[in-house]
């Protein structure tokens, strides 16, 4: 067992899965009682896999039946590779994404992307959702869900006396419009048909969830940023949120960038000395930087990243073809990919349990490795 | 005049109709006084990758251009002008410009050859050959091979930069998108 | 491993339907912005007239008969712009009937010496079926064709190994022809043929790898 014996029916999990940077992150939740529930998707880029699914396969999770709800956070690669593989799979989840209020303009837009695919010109996160679209329109309405501010997305009661909840925080109605804005202007300007089509800022549209498994909570922060305003990120989370309750355990938003980091998230939305772990961003900006580990690790004695930061090197290839690189100077980087998996758990019939973590590949503990 | 020149001057004389046809009328050439000299400079300008026999081509001419001339499979046609020039070792990337200013473009490459993990490449905007400098925006796709070229055997290294040249898309594109994005929208307008 | 013995790819595509010889010009190719005007400037064409159109830019030869229309490369990095050079004139001559088409990989090998060249032709049809009356047989070329396409689809895939056909720096050359050919309906060609453009590079690389294994073991 690469990753370890399944839980049991009374043990909760929260594995984050991450790939080094390029090749996305994931979230694997067991809510108890062989409830599963997937949020977004990553690959290993070289058999292009799902690896949620290569997770849930290795812990003989019944993806048909048992996988309840998948949830696409936003529409970007680096959350959405793979996904399509595991709705095909999963054929009793819901499929729940913060659904476009235009969604006709939204799936025209989606539709034009997608013919691009002929070219490599398409987005390949355009590919996915598209695949996720056509798989999900084949299904029954009520397996789709629409997530927005403080919407309870699932409920699961474990018995009598202990239920579990899944909650959308975000985003906001504000973020919704101004997407509907980008949309159109995005098809107005769709271009040759060689171009790929580039959102503007995905990241401000992720779901936030907020989970309940009995008497535990945790929030994953998906990619949400802070933003000036109160109407949208984690000030409108922060100001407005009905449902949140202090969590202990956080899955830390965006890579750790400063651009997900506010002191009042760890103040009012989190325990002391949470649990929190992240996937780490690999490419000419390293995420988190130095700055950042140092907030966090003060905020947490339990800081975990899926993967170190790798140095940049040149991919290895041909010599011959090695030598030209060299000879003309050229600047290419690979974009390395390394697999590491966060996997905590926490019993559901126990308030006083803590989490418990178990690091696999190339996950470790910060802490340790500043201190 | 040369046979070369003759024919030449009967296949040029064709720019200027719509119909063959009507340039054999009009010139007034014996088919079949010309079959031999027809075949022969055919055969120079490579027409011999395209028929497989004497018997085809002649068959071809003398039934006249309207029959639907029955081909079998595609033959194998080599027989390149440029026969002497080809890549001996090659990498090729389809990239994708994810930023660029008024000096360097970084782009997110994809190994076509073996498509596993991507790399960021940055290079000067001089690389990219003059005509298609139009084409640099965030988004626009390109082809980058790098590799050794034996040009009549002389070695070289090469880079070669090439924009994705892809007509816009037309209204008859659209239109076919926005119909088959809506047939999608009938089934997913129900999402709560 | 075959790839590290490959000298040179070539690629042809023929495509088979009703053509007008006479569109297609380099200039015509500029005007469209499917090439570089340069490239149409220094064309060297050869004819263009309403039976046959033969011309070549840098990097491609363009033959186009009433009933076929051949696009060559002998240069590597030009098999994707060939490939959207098709498409984009296919887009725009969308009228054009086309009953079948053609993928033609041309790949070069270089054997290193006369023992391995000489072994590589015995495998592959053993030498010992003639010998008794031939006088030191040789193998020049072998033609074999898949008639019922492993992918379902309408057509035929054909392999050809022969002596080279161009000249390469490498003195014992073999060249493996795989020749991917499939029968459409009319309108179809810019799908079908954008669909199998993949397919068709991994299923002659996956010939090419195990005809070389079969040979070379």
């Amino acid at each position: 067992m690469i990753f370890g014996l399944p839980p049991q029916k009374n043990i909760a999990e929260i594995t984050l899965i991450g790939t080094g940077g390029g090749y996305g992150e994931s979230v694997v939740i067991h809510l108890g009682s062989n409830n599963w529930i997937v949020i977004d998707s990553c690959i290993d880029p070289v058999s292009k896999e799902s690896l949620p699914l290569i997770y849930l396969n290795s812990l003989g999770v019944n993806l048909k039946e048992d996988v309840k709800l998948v949830i696409c956070t936003h529409w970007h690669n680096d959350h959405i590779l793979g996904l399509s593989q595991i709705v095909e799979k999963c054929e009793s989840c819901v499929f729940c994404m913060a659904r476009p209020n235009d969604l006709r303009k939204f799936l025209q837009l989606v539709e034009l992307d997608y013919r691009k695919i002929n070219i490599e010109a398409s987005n390949s996160s355009t590919i996915e959702f598209k695949k996720c679209m056509d798989i999900i329109k084949q299904r029954n309405p009520n397996l789709r869900k629409n997530a927005e501010v403080d919407k309870t997305l699932l409920s699961l009661s474990y018995s009598d006396t202990i239920t579990s909840e899944v909650i959308s925080l975000s985003p906001s109605d504000f973020t919704m419009n101004e997407f509907d804005m980008e949309i159109s202007t995005l098809i107005t300007e769709y271009g040759p048909s060689s171009k790929k089509i580039i959102a503007k800022d995905p990241n401000s549209k992720s779901v936030v969830i907020f989970l309940k498994i009995g008497s535990h909570r945790a929030i994953l922060g998906a990619d949400l940023e802070v933003k000036e305003t109160d109407k949208e990120g984690w000030i409108h989370i922060l100001d407005h949120s009905q449902l949140v309750e202090k969590s202990t355990l956080f899955k830390i938003p965006h890579h750790g960038s400063s651009n997900g980091y506010h002191k009042r998230i760890w103040t009012e939305l989190l325990h002391a000395n949470p649990i929190s772990k992240l996937t780490p961003w690999n490419r000419k900006t390293k995420l988190p930087n130095a700055e950042m580990i140092q907030k966090y690790t003060s905020h947490s004695d339990s800081l975990f990243m899926t993967s170190p930061h790798m140095n940049d090197k040149p991919k290895n290839r041909d010599r011959k073809i090695e030598k030209i690189i060299k000879k003309m100077n050229l600047k290419i980087k690979e974009v390395k990919y390394a697999r590491g998996v966060i996997q905590n758990r926490i019993n559901i019939e126990d308030e006083n349990d803590n989490w418990h973590t178990s690091l696999y590949e190339n996950s470790f503990h910060v802490n340790s490795q500043i201190a | 005049m040369g046979v070369n020149t003759y024919v030449e001057k009967i296949l040029q004389t064709g720019q200027f109709t719509t119909d063959g046809k009507d340039v054999l009328e009009k010139n007034k050439i014996n088919l079949f006084a010309l079959n031999e000299k027809i075949i022969r400079r055919l055969k120079e300008i490579g027409m011999d990758n395209t028929f497989s026999s004497h018997q085809e081509i002649k068959k071809f001419l003398d039934d006249g251009i309207e029959q639907d001339y029955d081909f079998q499979t595609p033959k194998f046609s080599i027989g390149f002008i440029d026969k002497r020039k080809y890549f001996s070792k090659i990498q090729k990337w389809v990239g994708h410009i994810i930023d660029f200013n008024d000096e360097v473009i970084t782009a997110k490459l994809n190994d076509i050859n073996n498509p596993t993990t991507y790399e960021i490449a940055e290079f000067d905007v001089d690389e990219v050959p003059p005509e298609d400098r139009e084409f640099i925006s965030n988004g626009a796709g390109f082809y980058w091979s790098l590799g050794q070229v034996n040009d009549n055997g002389q070695i070289e290294k090469k880079s070669l930069i090439r924009f994705q040249r892809t007509k816009p898309w037309e209204e008859s594109d659209i239109n076919e998108i926005i119909d088959s994005a809506d047939e999608l929208y009938h089934k997913l307008n129900n999402w709560e | 491993m075959a790839n590290e013995n490959l000298e040179a790819y070539t690629l042809s595509v023929v495509v088979i339907g009703a053509f007008n010889p006479s569109i297609v010009h380099p200039f015509w190719l500029a005007n469209k912005k499917l090439i570089r005007e340069q490239e149409a400037e220094s064309a060297n064409i050869e004819v263009v007239h309403t039976e046959i159109s033969k011309f070549s830019i840098d990097w491609a030869t363009f033959e186009i008969t009433r009933d076929r229309f051949v696009v060559k490369t002998s240069q590597e990095p030009y098999f994707e712009p060939v490939r959207d050079l098709i498409l984009e004139i296919f887009k725009l001559l969308k009228e054009t009937p086309i009953r079948s088409f053609g993928t033609n990989h041309s790949k070069y090998y270089d054997l290193r010496d006369a023992d391995r060249h000489y072994k590589f032709g015995n495998k592959l049809a053993p030498l010992s079926n003639w010998s008794d009356y031939l006088e030191d047989p040789r193998l020049q070329t072998l033609e074999i064709i898949e008639t019922k396409r492993k992918d379902g689809k309408k057509g035929l895939f054909r392999i050809k190994i022969q002596p080279p056909d161009i000249k390469l720096s490498a003195i014992y050359g073999i060249l493996i022809n795989v020749n991917d050919h499939l029968d459409i309906n009319e309108r179809d060609f810019v799908k079908t043929f954008s669909e199998n453009w993949k397919p068709s590079f991994d299923r002659a690389s996956e010939i090419t790898e195990l005809i070389w294994e079969k040979a070379n073991n």
